[in-house]
């Protein structure tokens, strides 16, 4: 890169797999790296192949990874130029994306003011609805305070709907109502919740869409008024809001529908000016594509977008970050293949409880169109006090079938020990004749695994 | 040594490892993590037991008695924070310090956190390394206590 480099050195304000994949993309354009750790991730990859490792405090990640001032700190003393937040931790923190420029550094991820918009649900789907994104027939707003109002909301919208609190997220601060009689408690109670959980009792309405997939676009924004859309993703197998396994592209969607909504999110990123890489999330049931919220931030699944469009989006982020013209056009973006990421937890196969340990065989698994992408190596040690999330497997294929057969060899090639690990849940969900046949709701792992339960 | 079962064996050189897990077990009923012992003749023997996740006050019968993680004369000054380590004079094998005094700063900028001394003893082991950027944790330097 040239001389015009705003940074040549990055703060990578995270941890495990995501941390070590920001570190190559660092590396292959010639940036060097600073990994800040906490006490318990001492021994990760990524801090021993850091330009300069810091350990920055205890393990809790209030003391670390979360720790605002002691990371801008940090980047002081080591003489960072930018901070990438990869995903969870502060990677959504609009204050925290603020403070970072406000230390006259580069934050890696779109401006606090787009984060903040994005982040409370109510003005992110207003200014969705504005940009011509299409959105969930719902109260378009706060719920008003006369239940009378509500009422009248609800019943225009159909029934069932769900009443969720606008600051809430990941599933919390929701509730389904089935039929007008039960409207006016399930307002009270939770707004109730939302008060106690988020702070603010404010609530907004939908309709209930009953089995939709979840189906995401990921954006790509550079600070010059390039926007690009780089294809949809399915992720509806999902247990208690979590993504297990997704893929791209969602199986039996027009690509043609696709490019319609793809479309539609660039024009939203560039009224609101956004920057960076983001995901717009829908539910999609018969045909009906609804925004449920933007994320922005890389996504624990954007590899399988590179996958299917050969874009390295890490290092898109930090050339975004540098200031740097997206070097492509919309026609340039061939999304080709079909890719798969099973995502490799440190659990129970039946409690899917956390099984933190030493792990004391780690065999990959290797072949054409295979991709890992993990932090872990023979004998490192699981930390209980952070997320299960050990590594991922991403497959690529011409087809679907390709992949889901190169991930099913995979699968079996992949030898772990040491600790519990869901990689027998993958495999027996890629046998199901179900989700070989493609386009499952959201719901259908959690009655799939009842249904195994309970035989 | 014949002491009773509920007393602290008598500190005549290091313990037997029977010993040890004896004063585990009750410096655990006691709800106490260290404890010190000494012959008046300058030998000293520090314990400190793991406290148990639940830390009850009662053994359970049948639990593994804690163990005895380490024996040691001397104990680890490390850093409350990161920063570049700016030791100060006190920060020399041999000196005696008392309780709170600096025997390091790590410097962020302008920002000075102070490394202090937990207890009076003498330095015996500098371990960190003037003006090289320090982590949170790090042992900077080892003292021995003062009885």
């Amino acid at each position: 890169m040239s001389d015009m480099q705003r940074f040549k050195r990055v703060l990578i304000a995270n941890r495990g797999e995501i941390a070590l994949r920001i570190q190559r993309a660092c590396r292959q354009l010639g940036l060097e790296t600073v990994a800040v750790y906490s006490e318990a991730d001492a021994d990760s990859r990524h801090v021993r192949e850091a330009d300069v490792a810091l350990c920055i405090g205890p393990a809790a990640a209030s003391k670390s990874y979360l720790d605002m001032e002691g990371l801008l700190l940090a980047a002081k003393v080591t003489d960072a130029g930018a901070i990438h937040p990869g995903y969870g931790f502060l990677s959504e923190n609009a204050d925290f994306a603020d403070a970072v420029e406000a230390a006259g550094l580069t934050f890696v991820g779109p401006t606090g003011d787009s984060i903040r918009m994005m982040g409370d649900k109510i003005t992110a789907k207003r200014a969705m609805r504005d940009a011509g994104v299409p959105c969930v027939p719902g109260s378009d707003g706060p719920l008003p305070s006369s239940a009378e109002e509500v009422r009248a909301i609800a019943l225009e919208v159909g029934f069932p709907v769900i009443v969720k609190a606008s600051g809430g997220g990941g599933g919390r601060g929701m509730r389904v109502v089935h039929s007008v009689d039960e409207l006016d408690d399930a307002v009270v109670l939770t707004a109730k919740e939302a008060q106690q959980a988020f702070g603010n009792p404010t609530l907004y309405l939908e309709k209930y869409m009953q089995k939709p997939r979840h189906v995401e676009i990921q954006v790509l924004c550079d600070m010059h008024g390039t926007a690009l859309w780089l294809g949809a993703r399915d992720c509806s197998l999902q247990r208690r809001h979590q993504k297990v396994l997704e893929e791209a592209p969602a199986p039996g969607i027009p690509s043609e529908t696709i490019a319609e909504i793809g479309e539609r999110c660039v024009q939203a990123c560039r009224q609101i000016g956004y920057r960076g890489a983001g995901t717009f999330e829908f539910l999609y049931e018969d045909g009906i594509f609804a925004f449920i919220e933007m994320n922005t931030r890389v996504q624990v699944e954007h590899p399988i977008t590179e996958e299917t469009t050969g874009i390295d989006i890490v290092a898109q982020q930090l050339r975004i970050a540098q200031g740097e013209t997206l070097d492509m056009r919309q026609e340039d973006i061939r999304m080709q293949g079909h890719a798969i990421e099973c995502r490799l937890n440190a659990e129970d196969a039946a409690t899917f409880m956390p099984s933190p340990g030493t792990v004391t065989r780690w065999d990959l698994p290797g072949g054409p169109g295979i991709r890992v992408d993990t932090h872990v190596v023979s004998n490192y040690t699981v930390q209980p006090y952070y997320d299960s999330l050990i590594g991922k497997i991403i497959s690529y294929g011409a087809t679907r079938e390709q992949a889901i057969a190169r991930m099913r060899v995979a699968l079996a090639e992949m030898r772990v020990e040491g600790i519990s690990t869901n990689i027998a849940l993958h495999q027996d969900l890629l046998a199901d004749p179900q989700f070989q046949a493609g386009g499952v709701d959201i719901h259908y792992l959690e009655r799939w695994l009842a249904e195994r339960s309970s035989s | 040594m014949s002491p009773a079962e509920n007393q602290v064996p008598v500190f005549e050189g290091i313990p037997s490892s029977d010993d040890l897990a004896r004063i585990a077990d009750l410096l655990v009923q006691a709800g106490l993590e260290t404890i010190e012992l000494s012959d008046g003749k300058g030998s000293r023997c520090f314990l400190r037991v793991k406290a148990p996740a639940s830390a009850p006050h009662v053994p359970i019968a049948g639990a593994p008695s804690a163990s005895v993680e380490t024996m040691q004369t001397d104990i680890a000054v490390n850093a409350p924070y990161f920063g570049v380590l700016a030791l100060t004079d006190l920060a020399e094998i041999g000196t005696l310090v008392r309780q709170g005094d600096v025997v390091a700063q790590m410097r962020i900028g302008t920002l000075q956190i102070p490394v202090t001394v937990p207890v009076e003893g003498t330095v015996v082991d500098v371990v960190g390394q003037d003006g090289v950027l320090t982590g949170y944790g790090a042992i900077i330097v080892r003292i021995e206590p003062t009885v």
